[in-house]
């Protein structure tokens, strides 16, 4: 489903990818862990088109993604939920929902994702008209996901989805992501630093340092890696 | 308390103006950070065409009962202005904002001051430095409809051969207040070849204050809808905290800017027709104070923050209005020709009791 062969990124003359290769399958969900800085979140914001790739070719459903606008790659059916969550603080939950499916004219369509997306997080429909700058860390998380979903991506890219979260909130985070994979069939791109937890959601994981990939292999097969459990998992 | 009542209201009407240009610098500000030092002459182009219609097109010329096609002629004036100083938003915006636009914040400024000159000189070449009083709007008649003592001075427009051999209109008092007119002064007109004579209706600056103000409580819950239950508002709103994120839903940022441009000068081009009611004439300069002062209302108000930028401009106009009043009144003689230094002294106390404006959020630094 989506390919990236040889990508090179530069953040002016820093090259912070070296010619990154990495493959999600249709169905599949893949982690990407590597600690602070590695390239994690650079991968996904080049994919999502937010970054330029300077080398190298990503293919989506075998079409080319490089040099398209990321607004442009939502309406193609990847959805990023970013690091840090970049809710609007500003808007109320629902309006953070409606602008996820910003694209999608068709309000029947929206409502039933609005439902979807509260069936997943249903704390997320007891605070509809609260703001977002009000919600908890773990609630915003959930907005952040919730608002990815609402354009009902073929493939869901989610960056670091435990950061800054109480342990709780992460495992019910996680319960939902792999229902979004189950139920509905979507793909899922996930990175993490929260190594361990991702290696027990994957199917594959794919380790960075320094802006290249390292290692990959099934998740379970990582989690019993003696390498990847000393850097990783402490 | 009746002397600054009126002071006050003088004040409201005035902020009203500041409050119309101020939405502009604020919406932009909000959205790409950017002090467009553009938008007062983004204003004056607008009151220029505002200018325009109402003196050439002569709308009020339409066959209904007074005051509709006064009211009219106001309305087509200011639809004018507004489109005109919004087109050019949206053309300076993408001719000479967009390319700078990555170049950083100190680039765009100075991109902004530069277009705000050039604008300025462009429209003295092409209008003049000439300061032109405003077009009364005119109540046409036939020759016939008058009869008997006229009860104003009627005016009509003549055409002149100059010595070049141009052939210019000007317009000439036909017929002074209290003059009758009956069929001898009748002959003699039509013998000038007057055919019709209008007369001018001279608002009152109250009146006019009035309106502005009238205008303004209109037009902002249209604004506040626009910007808060539209699919571009909210569009507008999620952009503006964080542009990124806002790609990363479908936004196209590119267009939402030039909407942006294009409604923040639309509603200045309103605030310009509103500016030469008010003041009485046009020149190519009216941008400059005027913008500042509404910059100045922006940033009182808390920049970025629509309802700020009216407040801050009503506080600022009324502050302007009232407080040199107050001056005087405790003895010092020249206060009113301090009002744009108490202004912007005022403006000085808010920063530095408040630095993010009345209404404006405090800054967060993003991670």
């Amino acid at each position: 489903m989506l390919i990236l062969e040889n990508v090179d990124v530069y953040y002016g003359n820093i090259q912070a990818l070296y010619g990154l290769s990495l493959e999600v399958k249709e169905g599949e969900i893949v982690t990407l862990i590597g600690s602070n800085g590695a390239g994690k979140t650079t991968t996904l914001r080049t994919i999502s088109g937010l970054l330029p790739a300077r080398g190298g070719s990503i293919l989506f459903e075998g079409e080319p993604l490089v040099g398209q606008r990321p607004e442009k790659i939502v309406g193609r059916g990847i959805a990023h939920s970013p690091e840090g969550r970049r809710i609007f603080v500003g808007l109320s939950v629902r309006e953070n929902l409606e602008m996820g499916a910003y694209l999608v004219r068709d309000a029947a369509k929206k409502k039933e994702r609005l439902e979807r997306v509260f069936s997943l997080f249903p704390r997320l429909e007891e605070r509809i008209n609260q703001s977002g700058g009000t919600l908890s860390g773990g609630e915003q998380q959930m907005l952040a996901i919730g608002r990815a979903l609402m354009s009902r991506p073929k493939l869901l890219l989610l960056d670091e989805p435990s950061l800054g979260i109480a342990p709780i909130l992460v495992q019910e985070i996680f319960h939902e992501i792999d229902r979004i994979r189950r139920e509905d069939g979507t793909t899922i791109l996930l990175v993490e630093q929260n190594a361990r937890m991702a290696l027990k959601l994957a199917d594959r994981g794919y380790v960075i340092e320094t802006g290249r990939i390292v290692h990959q292999d099934q998740a379970d097969a990582l989690l019993d890696d003696p390498k990847v459990r000393e850097a990783y998992l402490g | 308390m009746g002397e600054f009542f009126d002071f006050f209201l003088n004040g409201l009407g005035l902020g009203a103006i500041f409050a119309f240009i101020a939405l502009g610098y604020t919406m932009v500000y909000g959205i790409i950070k950017l002090i467009n030092f553009a938008h007062g002459e983004f204003f004056m182009v607008g009151a220029y065409v505002g200018y325009f219609t109402l003196r050439d097109l002569d709308i009020e010329r339409v066959d209904l009962p007074q005051p509709f096609p006064i009211m009219l002629d106001f309305l087509v004036a200011i639809l004018f202005a507004a489109l005109a100083a919004g087109i050019l938003a949206v053309l300076t915006e993408r001719l000479a904002y967009r390319p700078v636009r990555k170049a950083g914040r100190i680039a765009a400024l100075l991109t902004a001051v530069g277009v705000s000159l050039l604008l300025q000189n462009v429209a003295r070449q092409v209008w003049t430095a000439n300061v032109r009083p405003f077009p009364d709007p005119k109540i046409f008649r036939t020759l016939d409809e008058v009869d008997g003592p006229a009860g104003t001075n009627l005016y009509a427009d003549r055409d002149f051969e100059t010595s070049d051999g141009d052939v210019v209109v000007e317009t000439q008092l036909v017929v002074s207040q209290g003059e009758t007119v009956d069929p001898a002064k009748r002959t003699q007109l039509e013998a000038d070849g007057v055919e019709e004579v209008y007369e001018r209706v001279t608002l009152s600056p109250k009146a006019v204050q009035n309106y502005v103000l009238l205008a303004l409580l209109l037009f902002a819950p249209i604004l506040w809808l626009l910007v808060k239950k539209t699919r571009m508002g909210k569009a507008m709103r999620a952009a503006s905290e964080d542009a990124d994120a806002a790609r990363l839903m479908g936004i196209n940022i590119n267009l939402v800017v030039a909407a942006t441009f294009f409604i923040g000068a639309f509603v200045a081009g309103i605030g310009g027709v509103a500016y030469i009611a008010t003041y009485g004439k046009v020149d190519p300069m009216i941008g400059f104070l005027p913008g500042l002062k509404a910059f100045v209302a922006a940033v009182i108000g808390g920049i970025g923050s629509i309802p700020g930028a009216i407040l801050g401009g009503l506080i600022l106009g009324v502050t302007e209005s009232v407080l040199p009043w107050m001056l005087q009144k405790m003895g010092w003689d020249a206060a009113f020709a301090w009002k744009d230094a108490i202004a912007f002294a005022f403006l000085i106390v808010v920063l530095v009791v408040k630095p993010t404006g009345i209404l404006g959020k405090p800054m967060r630094e993003k991670v």
